[in-house]
């Protein structure tokens, strides 16, 4: 069996897989509850692998899966010092996962791995540094969301993926320009803090914001979390809110909200447009919701102009929303999380090689 | 009236002398400009004053903007040219100026509150105003503002999504600059092209030697624009960085020992097109070395991420006008001059039906309206020089048209 675990602002996520389907799944609130929920699992179960979902590693992991050894857990956690935002929750996950399943295979699930081979003037800020490719840049997130997505429009129809824009419609969205595959940019930036608005993050805005609140002595740690915390849907309402809820509020107060987000979705789609050249194909990653489907349809009806053909009828089964013949084709892929990481896991290579060697080893 | 117009730039200063009869019609008597103000590159500054059919090109250092006004005032005086009257463009009047207004004492203690808002310009605009009252000081002075050209941006382009109590304290939301400058532009644009301003639709991005910024018109009027709070977001520029994560400046703040000041400075003076290329602040100067092996990389890198952010914001503007777009115009001095960048950011937007004709570009004139687009383009791009001493003037006029 195979525990996945990750963390985002809902709290610890856990998952256990057999073969192709979901065992348990669920959420626990901190990270004791967490070590309860763990300890649990592993006196019932027989989990063999525990994979960890890393958006960030900065440059220390270069697959998307890798096996978790203590010298790239040690690298991993270096490139996490130079953002405050940067997974630190998911040491925490590895060290208690190491401690309870100290037999099993460990295994990294990295989101910005997707992106190393990014071109620099994509990912390079503006700022001196002595090295271009230095700490400052941008390290991309949800790579291996928007890979699945990639290869599954390549499996569908492999004509559209040369110039392909990927939008992750989520409490985080982001959005990338994929040519042939491979990101050339992104909205998502150094941190969690820059691209597009999110359910609580401000997303990109004038840095002269931060110096005016440091000058007014506003501590870093107060300004990163009215930024990171206090600020997105959330500075709307006060209050949480999926994107689900956000889209399908009637509150007057998060009409704003709804239209910054709507419309910087849109201006990020014509930047990677620009970059890109054009575009053949638009995937919307999303929950399988009907509302969500329908927003996306929102959305791509102010791309029309591009010469997109709507399709009349519902999304098909492969999530097409676009006419057959449309000279660009949209899709809208559902997503679940677990079923993409537990799906790597079939195609990386070292793991094959050790199920032929018939052993199982511990990394730490 | 006989109105000088004083405009400081990041890194110039332009002046010109107006003959503006009954608020309308305008002679120019004098122009000049002071380039490369405060530069550290491989070129040197000067200053040229355009006079009567001469052209006096003087190289010499120029360390601030303060005594680029005094060699201009200078010169003025020196020719025995009458100054009734004199506009100052001022970038950023954050909620104490929204619109254009005679300088008096009070006024002059509201600009030094502005000072750090705009702490790349305003501070410039200040000094420029000092010295020009104290050499002309029994006539009006008047502050023309930038950034109240932008005030048609709608909610969803200039409200920054962050908590209430901080929006209200501190004032944040987008500005937007180069006002006057845009202003001529829309001004110019619906006669360039025949169409009314009211249905006009167009990018323009004004790229000046130092700052840079582009703007999107729907129906005539800005609906977003590419600076924001401050003139530092955005494009790249000469020396600063435009758009970069939040994040990375609270990363400085905690981890480098450095204050507010020491960060702003970085950002503002260090960055940009000189913090990439470690040489220079210039574009040209960096086109120039792209092919020189000594600092060939980083000139590389700083001319395609300035390339890459231009295009990045044209692209989303594109969209936000849904393709319905009349013109692409480039403006300002490396707009208007520096066809490799016009032709850069061209190219790769064919998909919106943007295609330039490279010998008409590469031909274009920096003194006059150039078409640029090859015919099978369906938008048109122009090269327009633009005028904001000109705008200044004339708002002079307005403002002062009941005193002289």
């Amino acid at each position: 069996m195979i525990l996945l675990l990750d963390s985002d602002k809902e709290g610890f996520n856990y998952c256990l897989r057999d073969s192709n389907k979901t065992v348990k799944q669920g959420t626990e609130q901190n990270i004791n509850y967490l070590k309860g929920k763990l300890n649990t699992l592993n006196k019932t179960y027989e989990i063999l692998t525990v994979g960890y979902l890393v958006q960030d590693c900065g440059r220390s992991v270069r697959q998307p899966v890798s096996e978790l050894n203590s010298s790239l857990l040690e690298n991993v956690e270096k490139d996490m010092r130079f953002g405050p935002s940067r997974d630190l929750p998911m040491k925490k996950v590895v060290n208690l996962g190491n401690m309870i399943f100290g037999n099993s295979r460990h295994l990294i699930f990295c989101g910005s791995a997707f992106y190393l081979n990014m071109p620099l003037s994509a990912i390079a800020y503006a700022i001196p540094s002595e090295d271009p490719q230095g700490v400052f840049m941008r390290s991309g997130r949800n790579g291996i969301i928007h890979e699945w997505a990639s290869n599954k429009l390549t499996a569908i129809d492999g004509s559209k993926a040369g110039k392909c824009i990927s939008i992750f419609l989520s409490e985080r969205t982001d959005v990338v320009a994929l040519k042939n595959g491979k990101p050339v940019t992104t909205t998502h930036g150094f941190s969690d803090l820059d691209g597009i608005m999110s359910q609580t993050g401000c997303g990109s805005i004038d840095t002269s914001i931060v110096l005016q609140m440091l000058s007014c002595g506003y501590s870093v740690e107060l300004i990163y979390q009215v930024l990171s915390e206090e600020s997105g849907f959330k500075s709307f309402l006060d209050k949480k809110l999926r994107l689900v809820d956000l889209i399908t509020s009637k509150d007057e107060n998060l009409i704003l909200a709804k239209d910054i987000l709507f419309y910087q979705i849109i201006k990020a789609i014509g930047s990677c447009c620009a970059i890109l050249e054009g575009v053949d194909s638009i995937i919307f990653i999303g929950e399988d919701k009907e509302i969500m489907r329908d927003w996306a349809y929102v959305l791509l009806r102010q791309l029309e102009f591009l010469g997109l053909k709507m399709c009349n009828n519902n999304i098909d089964y492969q999530g097409l929303m676009t006419a057959a013949d449309s000279p660009i084709q949209a899709h809208y892929f559902n997503f679940d999380k677990w079923s993409v990481l537990a799906s790597l896991l079939k195609k990386a290579p070292f793991l094959k090689k050790h199920a032929a060697l018939g052993k199982e080893t511990n990394m730490f | 009236m006989q109105i000088l117009v004083f405009n400081g730039g990041s890194s110039s200063l332009s002046y010109k002398v107006f003959d503006l009869q009954n608020g309308q019609k305008v002679n120019l008597l004098l122009k000049g400009k002071a380039y490369r103000v405060g530069v550290k590159g491989t070129e040197a500054s000067y200053i040229e004053n355009k006079w009567n059919g001469n052209i006096d090109k003087e190289i010499v250092d120029i360390p601030d903007h303060r005594s680029a006004a005094r060699m201009a005032a200078d010169f003025i005086v020196s020719r025995g040219i009458r100054v009734d009257a004199i506009g100052h463009r001022f970038v950023h009047g954050g909620d104490h100026f929204k619109r254009s207004l005679i300088i008096d004492n009070d006024i002059l203690l509201k600009i030094k509150e502005c000072l750090p808002l705009a702490p790349l310009h305003n501070p410039i605009s200040y000094s420029i105003i000092q010295e020009a009252m104290s050499g002309f000081k029994d006539i009006p002075h008047y502050l023309v503002i930038d950034s109240a050209f932008h005030s048609t941006i709608e909610p969803k382009a200039y409200h920054y999504p962050l908590p209430v109590k901080v929006i209200e304290r501190f004032k944040f939301r987008k500005f937007g600059f180069h006002g006057i400058s845009y202003s001529y532009i829309c001004d110019q644009m619906p006669k360039l092209i025949n169409i009314a301003s009211e249905k006009l639709n167009m990018i323009v991005c004004h790229l000046g030697t130092g700052g840079a910024s582009v703007m999107a018109v729907k129906n005539g009027v800005s609906v977003d624009t590419s600076m924001g709070f401050s003139p530092n977001s955005g494009l790249i520029m000469s020396t600063r960085s435009g758009d970069i994560d939040p994040a990375i400046l609270l990363y400085l703040a905690k981890n480098s020992g450095m204050g507010p000041a020491e960060i702003e400075a970085i950002l503002n003076n260090k960055s940009g097109l000189q913090g990439i290329s470690g040489f220079s602040s210039d574009i040209t100067d960096i086109i120039s070395h792209m092919n020189d092996e000594a600092v060939e990389e980083r000139a590389k890198l700083a001319f395609e991420m300035y390339i890459h952010r231009l295009k990045s914001y044209i692209g989303s503007y594109i969209m936000i006008l849904q393709g319905r777009l009349n013109a692409l115009v480039f403006t300002d001095d490396v707009g208007v001059g520096n066809p490799l960048i016009r032709e850069k950011v061209c190219e790769p937007l064919a998909w919106a039906g943007i295609k330039i004709d490279k010998v008409k570009n590469n031909e274009a004139k920096n003194d006059r309206a150039t078409f640029l687009q090859s015919p099978l383009s369906k938008v048109d791009i122009v090269s327009v020089p633009t005028d904001e001493e000109l705008m200044i003037c004339l708002e002079g006029g307005n403002l002062l048209g009941g005193k002289q």
